[in-house]
C-alpha cells in the first residue's frame, strides 16, 4: 500500500509538471514592449518553484517507498545532528528563494510601473463606472475638460461630467466605449472611477491595474501588433460584475488618425 | 493533581450539575472545544452546500433548482439564481468558511480542547471569558444567518466587502443595505470573540503550563496555538476597529472609507475626505495572517 502510494505521488507530481512543460495552458499573446520582461520573470519564476515542487514531491515519494519496506533489521539513519540543522537548512533555501524572486520581480514590476511615460505619449482618460469602462481623447485642442461628478448623467451620455457650457477646453473631448489606439505609439491612460472598485485587465497588454475611486492612476503601454483585445472588470463591483468589459483596438496610425477625425465630427 | 493545580493557580470549579450548565453554559474547556467544532461543522456544511449551489448554477445555469426559491424568491425566481444572488451565496460562503470554520475549528475548537491537556492544566485561565467567547461567536453567527432572511438578501461585496462598495450602502446594489449591515456587525461580534479566545489562549499558555513543562518543551500544536493567539490578537484587534468604522460609514454619515464626488445609482454620494485603501489596509492587516 505504501509503494502504491509512492509511485502514486510521483505520477501526479510528472503529470502536474509535464502541464507546465509542454505549455499546454499558458499566456495569451503578448502585444505589448513591456510584456517580454514581464513574462520572462513570470517564467523564471516558474522555473524556480517548479525544480523545487519536482524535488519536493520526488524526495517524498522515495521517503514514502523506502518506509513501506518493513524490514525490522533496516537500519533507521537519522540525519546528521538530529532534525533542527535540517529544518533551519529548509527555512534559509526557501527563505533565499522568496527574497530573490522578490527583489528580482520588483525590479522588473517598477522598471514597467515606476518608470514615466514617454513625452510625446498619446494621453487618453479612462472612467470606469458599475459596468461599464468609458475612453476620453482630447479632441483638436489637445485639451482635456475639466471633471465635476455632479455633472455626471449616463442617461444623456455625460459618463465623464464634464460641463461643454462652460468649459471651452470640454467641448470637443471625444468618449467613446472601445479603447482605440495607434500600434507602436506609447500610450498613456488615467483611470478614474465613477463609483466602486474596478480592474482594468489587459491580459495580451500584461497589464492589471485597479481603478481606486478617489485615486487617479497612471498606465502606460506600447502596443506592437494591430487587432481586437479584450478588457475585463477583474475587481469585484457589483452584480454586473461578470458581464463588465470592453475592448482595445490596436490600428495603424493612419487608420487611428481616420478613426478619431470620424470620431470628432459626430 | 490537586496541588498542580493550586501551585499552577488554575482555577477549580465544581462540577456542574444542571443540564444547562453542563452542555449548553458550560465553563468546561472540553465542552467548549466541542461547542466550537459544533459551530465550525454546522458552518461548513451551509458553506459548502453554498458552494454546490454556485457549482450547479455554473454547470446548468437554467436549469432550476428545487427549493432555492423558498430560501429567496428575488434571488432565485423559479429557482434560477441570478448573478447578483450568485455573489451573495459566494460573498455567505467565503465568511462562513474563512471566519466561522477556519478560524473556528484548528484553533477555537481543537485548542480548546486540547491546549489544557497538552500543557498539564486543569482548565483555561479564564472559564467565564472562555465561554463568552464562545457564545460572542454564536451570536456573530446568528447575525450572518440573519443576511439570508432580509429583504433585499444577503451582501454581494465578497467576504474582504471592499469599500465603497460594502460602505455606501444600498446605492451599489442588491444585498449592500441591510444585508451588509448585518455582515459588518457579525464581523465585529467575531471579532470580540476571538479576541477574548486568543487572551484566553495567551494567559493559558504562559501561566498555567505544569511543573516541568518550560515553553521549549512543549508540543507543536501548542505552540501553534499561542503563536496564533498571539497574531490573532493583534489582527482581530484591527479588524474590529475596521468593522466599527465600516459600520459608521453606513449608519452615521462618516466618510472614513468613502471618498469625494463618487456616483451611484446616478445619486452623487453625500461623502467626502475618505480612503478606499484604508480599509484594505486595515482590511489585510487581519487577513493577511488569517489566510
Amino acid at each position: 500500500m505504501g509503494k502504491l502510494f509512492a509511485v502514486a505521488v510521483i505520477v501526479i507530481t510528472l503529470i502536474s509538471v509535464s502541464f507546465f512543460v509542454m505549455h499546454t495552458w499558458w499566456m495569451p499573446v503578448d502585444i505589448s514592449t513591456t510584456g517580454p520582461a514581464i513574462d520572462h520573470q513570470l517564467e523564471e519564476t516558474m522555473t524556480g518553484s517548479g525544480l523545487l515542487f519536482l524535488a519536493g514531491q520526488l524526495v517524498l515519494g522515495l521517503f514514502v517507498w523506502q518506509a513501506s519496506n518493513k524490514n525490522p533489521a533496516r537500519k533507521i539513519k537519522i540525519f546528521p545532528g538530529g532534525a533542527n540543522p535540517l529544518v533551519a537548512a529548509a527555512i534559509i533555501l526557501v527563505g533565499i528563494e522568496i527574497l530573490t524572486l522578490t527583489f528580482v520581480g520588483s525590479k522588473v514590476w517598477g522598471a514597467v510601473n515606476l518608470a514615466p511615460a514617454a513625452a510625446d505619449s498619446l494621453h487618453i482618460d479612462v472612467q470606469a463606472e458599475q459596468f461599464a469602462f468609458y475612453f476620453r481623447y482630447a479632441g483638436p485642442d489637445g485639451q482635456f475638460g475639466g471633471l465635476h461628478p455632479d455633472k455626471i448623467d449616463d442617461g444623456s451620455g455625460n459618463y465623464f461630467g464634464l460641463d461643454p457650457a462652460n468649459d471651452v477646453a470640454a467641448r470637443d473631448d471625444v468618449v467613446v466605449g472601445s479603447l482605440v489606439v495607434p500600434v507602436n505609439h506609447p500610450i498613456l491612460l488615467t483611470l478614474h472611477s465613477k463609483d466602486v472598485g474596478h480592474s482594468f485587465y489587459v491580459p495580451v497588454l500584461r497589464i492589471q491595474q485597479d481603478f481606486v475611486p478617489g485615486i487617479e492612476i497612471p498606465v502606460h503601454f506600447t502596443a506592437t501588433q494591430t487587432g481586437k483585445f479584450e478588457i475585463v472588470c477583474t475587481q469585484l463591483c457589483g452584480l454586473g460584475h461578470y458581464n463588465m468589459k470592453a475592448y482595445l483596438q490596436v490600428m495603424t496610425e493612419s487608420d487611428y488618425e481616420q478613426w478619431l477625425k470620424s470620431q470628432e465630427g459626430q | 493533581m490537586h496541588e498542580t493545580s493550586a501551585a499552577h493557580g488554575a482555577h477549580q470549579h465544581a462540577a456542574p450539575t444542571s443540564f444547562i450548565r453542563k452542555h449548553v453554559f458550560s465553563l468546561d474547556h472540553k465542552v467548549i472545544g466541542k461547542q466550537y467544532y459544533g459551530l465550525a461543522l454546522l458552518a461548513v456544511f451551509i458553506g459548502m452546500g453554498l458552494s454546490w449551489l454556485m457549482r450547479i448554477h455554473l454547470g446548468w445555469p437554467a436549469w432550476p433548482i428545487p427549493l432555492l426559491d423558498k430560501l429567496s424568491a428575488v434571488g432565485a425566481p423559479q429557482g434560477v439564481m441570478t448573478p447578483e444572488y450568485y455573489l451573495s451565496l459566494m460573498t455567505m460562503h467565503g465568511t462562513l468558511m474563512v471566519f466561522f470554520v477556519l478560524t473556528n475549528a484548528p484553533f477555537a475548537a481543537f485548542g480548546n480542547y486540547f491546549l489544557p491537556i497538552q500543557i498539564g492544566a486543569e482548565d483555561m485561565a479564564f472559564p467565564r471569558f472562555n465561554m463568552m467567547s464562545f457564545w460572542t461567536t454564536f451570536v456573530a453567527f446568528l447575525f450572518m444567518m440573519a443576511a439570508f432572511f432580509v429583504s433585499d438578501g444577503p451582501p454581494i461585496s465578497g467576504w474582504t466587502a471592499y469599500a465603497p462598495l460594502s460602505a455606501v450602502g444600498g446605492d451599489a446594489g442588491p444585498g449592500l443595505a441591510m444585508g451588509q449591515n448585518l455582515w459588518a456587525i457579525s464581523i465585529a461580534i467575531f471579532c470580540i470573540g476571538s479576541l477574548l479566545g486568543a487572551l484566553n489562549f495567551i494567559a493559558t499558555t504562559l501561566d498555567l503550563r505544569t511543573k516541568g513543562m518550560s515553553l521549549a518543551r512543549m508540543p507543536y500544536s501548542s505552540w501553534a496555538w499561542f503563536v496564533t493567539s498571539v497574531i490573532a490578537l493583534l489582527a482581530f484587534a484591527v479588524l474590529l476597529p475596521a468593522c466599527i468604522l465600516l459600520i459608521l460609514d453606513r449608519t452615521a454619515g462618516t466618510s472614513f472609507f468613502i471618498p469625494a464626488g463618487l456616483v451611484l445609482s446616478d445619486k452623487l454620494q453625500p461623502h467626502s475626505g475618505g480612503s478606499v485603501l484604508l480599509w484594505q489596509h486595515l482590511f489585510w492587516f487581519f487577513g493577511h495572517p488569517e489566510v
